[in-house]
């Protein structure tokens, strides 16, 4: 699906990894060190770079961290402008009801997207991502305004998406949730550039991205 | 001025509305009607139709717009907005048209509309009908996610410079009609009223388009009574009927 030989664009420098389909992936590393960036090189939007890359997929869909806070009309037209289509008055009442279920699934009301809090707006783009069905997801940071409930649903709800051959790249700094749902993961930003299966995934790894003052608490229950 | 293109005016400028306030690009219109005001003046000084000079700017401005104006975008059109008034009032001294004239201008004027305002109008209009019905939802994603809608695929670039294009011919038309002073009233106004209205993005240009038309009409006929220009009486008119509606 992904592959990447000798890419090197500002912070990033020699990366090579293989992403197959029906993987989700998660990109990992401290902050600057270069995440949204290897997104916006994979999803076409920045071209200057050295290196190879190659991204064998027709639909891709890009999610950005910086989208407004207010928009006009109904959440569910947000989802909604996720599909191909190109007008408002195309959409069937199958696809309406399409948009509906990913609300009901995220546990969210049909009403005006800006009556929204900025969790159930993250939840509303990341429908509106799924809905797309593209072949390739790049979801820079979609987890970072969820609780732990809606992050386990949406993590769901991706794995079911990858299922179905698709693949998806995920920025995020929630560790714990890399560990329990990500196939494999991308770590950017230490001492050396990493690629591993998750279960590879350990404490290790951890210590060499973001240095040795990472420490285990071990809970006492 | 026959009723029916008033009317058509009014639905097009509501129509357009909507998309203006996704793009958040109120001072864009602006801009541009002020912009086209001097170029009108300039053409009109040179010996040319003014029509002719409103539509190189306006051309330019769309242009400007869709590939320059990204970064301090409020300071270009805050800019243009000013500098275009003051070449409109220069050269149109300058060439010694009338005050009057020059009010009509800028506060619009529904006596002897030129045969080819009329036709840009219907022509523009007729675009902008389809354009705005065959790509709400494209347009939507562009204004609101343009790297999102690069990496799908949609062409940002076209549907940004055809829409600008649309925004500025339609404010040419509408320039010496409505006034370089108050065509943005007309798009946004409507818009406004069809948002507390509904908070379905899909019905609003609909209600947008049918409230911009139906007040001109009526604006038209209390002007009429009242013997007052037309385009501030619908301006206040649009302004009551929002103030009322936010105010319940």
């Amino acid at each position: 699906m992904i592959t990447v030989e000798d890419l090197s664009y500002s912070v990033l420098k020699n990366i090579t990894f293989h992403v197959p389909r029906g993987m989700l992936v998660a990109i990992i590393g401290p902050n600057g060190a270069g995440k949204s960036t290897l997104l916006k090189i994979i999803g076409g939007l920045i071209k200057d770079y050295k290196g190879k890359v190659k991204v064998n997929a027709k639909i891709k869909f890009y999610l950005s961290q910086h989208l407004p806070k207010e928009l006009p009309g109904l959440n569910s037209e947000v989802i909604l402008t996720g599909l191909e289509k190109s007008s408002f008055y195309d959409i069937d009442k199958k696809e309406w009801g399409k948009a509906r279920e990913y609300l009901s699934l995220l546990g969210l009301k049909e009403k005006p997207y800006d009556e929204q809090s900025g969790g159930e707006k993250q939840k509303t783009l990341l429908a509106r991502a799924l809905i797309s069905d593209a072949e390739l997801l790049l979801l820079d940071e979609p987890f970072s305004a969820l609780d732990v409930k809606s992050s386990n649903v949406v993590y769901k709800l991706l794995k079911d998406y990858v299922k179905k051959g698709k693949t998806a790249l995920v920025v995020t700094h929630d560790l714990s949730m890399v560990s329990k749902y990500v196939d494999r993961v991308i770590c950017l930003g230490g001492k050396e550039f990493l690629t591993c299966h998750v279960d590879e995934f350990n404490l290790d790894t951890i210590v060499k991205l973001y240095g040795e003052d990472f420490k285990v608490i071990h809970h006492v229950h | 001025m026959s009723i029916e293109l008033l009317f058509f005016i009014g639905v097009i400028a509501g129509l357009i509305g909507p998309y203006i306030l996704i793009k958040k690009q109120t001072l864009a219109v602006d801009a541009i009607a002020h912009g086209s005001f001097g170029g009108a003046a300039l053409a009109y000084f040179l010996g040319f139709h003014p029509l002719i000079g409103a539509l190189i700017f306006a051309s330019l401005m769309s242009y400007f717009l869709t590939f320059y104006f990204k970064q301090k975008q409020e300071i270009v059109l805050g800019l243009t907005l000013v500098l275009g008034m003051s070449l409109g009032l220069v050269f149109f001294s300058l060439a010694g048209i009338s005050h009057e004239e020059i009010v009509h201008y800028l506060f619009g004027n529904l006596d002897n509309v030129s045969i080819y305002r009329i036709a840009l109008n219907i022509i523009t209009g007729l675009f902008a009908l389809f354009f705005l019905w065959r790509y709400s939802m494209h347009l939507f994603s562009v204004f609101f996610d343009p790297e999102g809608s690069q990496v799908r695929g949609i062409n940002v670039v076209k549907l940004e410079g055809i829409f600008n294009l649309v925004l500025a011919l339609s404010i040419v038309g509408m320039l010496s009609i409505v006034g370089a002073l108050l065509v943005s009233g007309l798009m946004i106004l409507p818009s406004l009223i069809a948002q507390a209205l509904t908070p379905k993005f899909s019905k609003q240009p609909l209600i947008s388009a049918f409230i911009g038309g139906l007040a001109m009409v009526l604006g038209y006929f209390i002007s009429l009574k009242l013997s007052l220009p037309t385009t501030p009486i619908v301006i206040f008119l649009l302004a009551l009927v929002y103030l009322v509606l936010k105010l319940r």
